[in-house]
């Protein structure tokens, strides 16, 4: 990665909304377009960018209840207890953390309390497990990182 | 949003292609005329339903590091400590919640060193009851938000 390529991550903090969202940056940074593209390519070839996307506000979209859910999984137990709960479309963040005596975390975004907490009981049940979903009262700050 | 919105912003959110026209390219996958995507997502970006468009990094990539951080702290001095700690630009995610640390926020830093010193900053600055840091030792999934199914 060199200093073009700091500088084109830089860009792409911000796109516009537009036919030609590229073509744009390339202009800006005084390069074709191709070559842009083929250094984004690269980038994410490289696993820096992971992908250029849109990122909503999932509170304004209705989805007003997020619940950071912890439990505690014996360490024999973590991978089938990760794959399972991964599996659900509605948990968004799945990990194990360290410094904690809960070490399993994962998110779920839904649009009202009982619909998450159905989910807890339910997976709960599945795993014999005692899950403890943490609600956001307030979200103070919400942003992606950026350089 | 409707229906069709949701289609469209499902679809953006796992990423576009990195083309010349890549509404062109989205518009044949979901069967949706192009200028009416641009004219959705134009709505959606002015009534902030849409937060960004752009390049989703990962930062350890780039060498940086970062960790949970629960805080325990007063409920009635909640809302001035959780703005001092937005002041820091490694702070990308602040939350109240309900449970003994009632305050949890993401901190990413340029290298391990400094995430340990802005760890100290923000502590000598709030003064929490409680602070410990819970970096991920295992991912199991990195996505993003769907529209609820069941």
């Amino acid at each position: 990665m060199d200093n073009l390529d700091l500088r084109i991550l830089k860009e792409l903090n911000n796109l516009k909304i537009e036919e030609s969202p590229f073509k744009s940056i390339a202009e800006k940074l005084d390069l074709a377009e191709e070559e842009l593209l083929s250094r984004i390519d690269n980038l994410i070839k490289e696993g820096i960018i992971r992908r250029i996307s849109i990122s909503i506000d999932h509170r304004k979209a209705g989805m007003k209840a997020n619940a950071m859910c912890i439990c505690q999984v014996p360490e024999d137990r973590v991978e089938s207890v990760g794959k399972y709960i991964s599996s659900f479309p509605e948990v968004t963040h799945c990990y194990t953390r360290e410094g904690f005596k809960y070490n399993f975390f994962f998110m779920i975004h839904s649009n009202t309390k009982e619909q998450y907490l159905f989910l807890v009981k339910k997976i709960s049940e599945k795993l014999n497990m005692e899950i403890k979903p943490l609600l956001s009262k307030k979200e103070f700050k919400k942003t992606s990182f950026t350089l | 949003m409707d229906s069709i919105d949701w289609n469209i912003v499902e679809r953006l959110q796992e990423g576009i292609p990195i083309a010349e026209r890549p509404f062109q390219r989205i518009s044949k996958e979901l069967k949706i005329p192009e200028d009416e995507i641009l004219k959705r997502l134009k709505k959606l970006k002015r009534e902030g339903l849409i937060r960004r468009f752009g390049a989703v990094i990962n930062y350890k990539k780039l060498g940086y590091t970062g960790t949970l951080v629960a805080t325990k702290v007063p409920e009635d001095k909640i809302e001035e400590i959780a703005e001092k700690i937005n002041k820091y630009k490694g702070v990308t995610h602040n939350y109240q919640r309900n449970f003994e640390y009632n305050l949890w926020f993401t901190l990413i830093e340029k290298s391990q060193r400094d995430l340990e010193k802005r760890l100290k900053q923000i502590e000598q600055e709030i003064k929490p009851e409680k602070m410990i840091s819970l970096p991920v030792t295992r991912k199991f999934k990195i996505g993003h938000i769907q529209k609820w199914i069941t």
